[in-house]
């Protein structure tokens, strides 16, 4: 890939690919908790943008951030921070956390007005590293494309 | 002020049809908890959930066109480390929430292993709510389970959505 090619792609998934303020907000506000640490991926907008325009099985739109641990987090924090920046809509789905295991999960959901879309906000949190995640999904498509693919969706679970 | 009336008493007519809402709000339990799982999906959730369903598989369809008319499926659920660690007087503290419209359906009791008490919101031979308590002595779990629901089909939700597996014939010897 060329440079030139490159540098487009990465300034129309910074400038094209709509801002989300909710995810950017929780964003922001873990990565200001002690005892996590902002991990950089590259290429994830691009990434982005590929989805945005591909759409595989549903999928219109995502957002991933990773933070590694550094120390002591608190999940109440965590838990916290979702419930008050999630932004309007976004209601909490499940939330399940272990203490034995110190894995805590947090999955809020948002119906969009237009039918069977639906976003997810996930912030999964253990030992080693806490991810906010955001998947913007047709969940009609989504759910006929598990359904007519069910052995590739095992190879995928199972990492094949 | 005849409008007013009226809308009130078209409020006070409205209310006991429509489904109850429970406080499940217990920061005390989530406090002293090992494990808490917290499952809210409401009536929009329902429906995006039941798309995911498959309308060819049987059991799918089933459970499907259940929740299709559903106004919201709740549970939390919460392992202790050590049995004694919740307020028995909890399961009251529920039951006094619910109107004298709704009747106990099953009551389970064991001194050493689980206990089960199934409520019904009965509307002449409608059930329009349930609430499942069940205990043991480490494990403190609640589902409820708002708008119309046809009994003969309960079965088909056990294991969907965070809801436990309802089992057929459980027995405990020293019930």
């Amino acid at each position: 890939m060329s440079k030139r090619l490159l540098l487009a792609s990465l300034l129309f998934a910074t400038i094209v690919l709509p801002l989300h303020a909710d995810f950017n907000d929780v964003a922001r506000a873990v990565d200001a908790q002690d005892g996590v640490k902002r991990r950089w991926i590259p290429f994830l907008g691009v990434a982005r943008a590929v989805v945005w325009v591909v759409r595989p099985e549903g999928v219109r739109d995502f957002q991933l951030v990773t933070f590694r641990s550094d120390g002591e987090v608190d999940p109440h924090r965590l838990q916290k921070i979702m419930q008050s920046k999630a932004g309007p809509g976004f209601k909490p789905l499940v939330q399940v956390w272990s203490r034995r295991t110190g894995e805590w999960s947090f999955i809020y959901a948002k119906p969009s007005e237009e039918k069977n879309r639906i976003e997810l906000m996930v912030l999964a949190h253990d030992d080693e590293d806490t991810v906010l995640v955001r998947v913007d999904v047709d969940a009609e498509v989504l759910a006929r494309e598990l359904g007519e693919k069910p052995r590739g969706v095992t190879r995928m679970a199972r990492h094949e | 002020m005849r409008k007013f009336i009226l809308s009130l008493a078209l409020i006070i007519v409205a209310v006991p049809a429509s489904a109850q809402q429970i406080d499940l709000h217990f920061p005390e339990l989530a406090e002293k908890a090992d494990e808490v799982v917290d499952v809210t999906l409401d009536a929009n959730m329902l429906r995006l959930a039941a798309k995911f369903l498959s309308g060819k598989d049987t059991d799918e369809r089933a459970v499907r066109e259940m929740i299709g008319g559903l106004d919201g499926i709740y549970v939390r659920s919460y392992e202790f480390s050590e049995a004694g660690q919740y307020d028995k007087n909890l399961i009251n503290k529920i039951k006094s929430q619910l109107g004298p419209s709704w009747k106990p359906l099953v009551t389970v009791r064991s001194k050493t292993k689980d206990n089960v008490s199934i409520m019904a919101d009965m509307h002449g031979d409608k059930v329009t709510g349930l609430v499942i308590i069940a205990t043991e002595p480490r494990e403190f779990t609640i589902v409820n389970i708002s708008g119309p629901i046809d009994i003969d089909r309960l079965a088909e939700l056990s294991g969907q959505f965070g809801i436990p597996e309802i089992s057929k014939g459980r027995r405990h010897r020293d019930e």
